[in-house]
């Protein structure tokens, strides 16, 4: 395995690891996006239908809380020491960080969605169908998209005096064709009736995954150190 | 040559406003109000200008590192901000009489909307970030990416807004002679205050970057 390879893996398992193992890491977030879930429901009438018709877009929304505050700090962590210095002084590429960062951003979103989505079901009570088996693909491709546009904000919002605020304003606008696909997408999988349609909306996830995913990995260069 | 431009900015506007107010006709159907249209739409084709200058030069930022390309950038940004903010205020006000309500979520208004979010968060970047080279590279980033952004938002919008019916279709070109004409200098008035604008910007922070860097060697 090439030297880059090896740094990204090491890169990648080191922040799993700490997001794992500290207080402030992924339980806290799993616990406040379940808070955020639980939230909007009181804004609705539970009787009413509005809350099942704005069920998708619950969910999505607080899944992207959630993930701004994972990815708010994978830079964040590294500022203690300046181990950011010596990151940007690796004889490497430094895409490679971006890639062991963006790694670990992405299982972490990943099981972020997939540990709050049984919640999902139980509390706005879906019905399980086999449509189901769209949500983890839906899952997959929305953290991708997720985690290239975050994790390259995240380097550059650690210059900014706002820092967790920066990464907010910076992200949600870029990120809103993400939500609408993945809240259209949701409605497919979640129905109970019908064969799953409009396929076209995993195109377009799939296009902004591959172009923001591309164009954070050339531009990554420029963001890390000075 | 600026002093040419500035004399020639002045008869433009005014032309530009009797053109739009009383040289064209009254709408047959919106009445006065339709007037407005003149200047939103050069406000809106000075956004698309301003935030395609942005786009350029934060590439030829990157590209050559030189801080006068960041310059160039970060003052169109204003700039298109500015329009972009005049764009918002002027459609819902004609909005309001001719399609009775202030806003609708049509693919075209979300996206500017989106658009707008986008830019002013480049500002507000910019302006909680120390001065170095750091700041300028990050800018410059971030205005790449927003431009790439917006075909992907207007797609996205296009297929979520079609699930339900259309309530405005797009605006043909049929006007009125004496509109086009009216629109044409209105949309070259603009764009010579625009022009006059962005130079007196850059100007200005040039300067300021030069007189930065003098009370750095005292």
């Amino acid at each position: 395995m090439s030297l880059g390879a090896r740094v990204a893996i090491a890169i990648m398992k080191k922040d799993l690891l700490l997001e794992f193992r500290s207080k402030e890491g992924f339980l806290s977030n799993l616990f406040f996006c379940l808070v955020v879930l639980l939230l909007f429901t009181f804004g609705f009438d539970p009787s009413s239908d509005a809350l099942r018709q704005g069920r998708a877009a619950i969910f999505w929304i607080a899944i992207a809380f959630a993930s701004v505050l994972t990815l708010g700090r994978t830079f964040q962590r590294e500022s203690a020491d300046q181990a950011i210095e010596a990151l940007s002084l690796l004889p490497l590429d430094p895409g490679w960080v971006f890639l062991g960062k963006f790694l670990s951003n992405l299982l972490i979103i990943v099981l972020l969605m997939l540990l709050i989505f049984p919640l999902f079901v139980v509390f706005f009570d879906l019905t399980v169908t086999w449509r189901f088996w769209l949500f983890p693909v839906i899952c997959l491709l929305t953290a991708l998209g997720l985690a290239s546009v975050g994790t390259l904000f995240s380097a550059m919002a650690e210059s900014s005096k706002l820092r967790e605020v920066a990464l907010s304003i910076m992200m949600y606008p870029i990120i809103i064709p993400v939500l609408i696909v993945a809240v259209q997408l949701t409605e497919q999988a979640i129905k109970i009736s019908g064969d799953i349609e409009n396929w076209h909306w995993l195109t377009l996830l799939l296009v902004f995954d591959v172009i923001f995913l591309t164009a954070a990995l050339v531009i990554f260069d420029y963001v890390l150190g000075d | 040559m600026r002093a040419f431009l500035l004399a020639l900015l002045y008869p433009a506007m005014l032309l530009a406003l009797y053109c739009a107010f009383i040289f064209a006709p009254r709408e047959k159907e919106m009445g006065e109000v339709q007037r407005i249209f003149y200047f939103h739409l050069s406000a809106a084709w000075l956004c698309m200008l301003a935030f395609l200058i942005l786009f350029v030069f934060s590439i030829v930022y990157l590209a050559t590192g030189e801080r006068k390309y960041d310059v160039w950038a970060s003052s169109s940004a204003e700039i298109g901000v500015i329009f972009a903010t005049l764009v918002l205020i002027t459609g819902p006000l004609w909005a309001k009489p001719v399609w009775n309500t202030w806003w609708t979520w049509d693919p075209r208004l979300t996206t500017f909307l989106i658009l707008w979010l986008i830019y002013v968060s480049y500002l507000l970047l910019r302006s909680n970030m120390a001065e170095s080279d750091k700041k300028y590279k990050i800018s410059a980033v971030f205005g790449i990416i927003g431009f790439i952004d917006v075909p992907i938002v207007f797609m996205s919008i296009r297929w979520w807004r079609t699930i339900h019916p259309v309530v405005i279709t797009s605006s043909s070109m049929n006007l009125d002679p004496a509109m086009k004409t009216a629109l044409f200098v209105a949309l070259a008035a603009f764009t010579l205050f625009f022009v006059v604008l962005l130079d007196l910007r850059v100007r200005q922070q040039w300067q300021d970057y030069e007189i930065s860097l003098k009370s750095v060697d005292l």
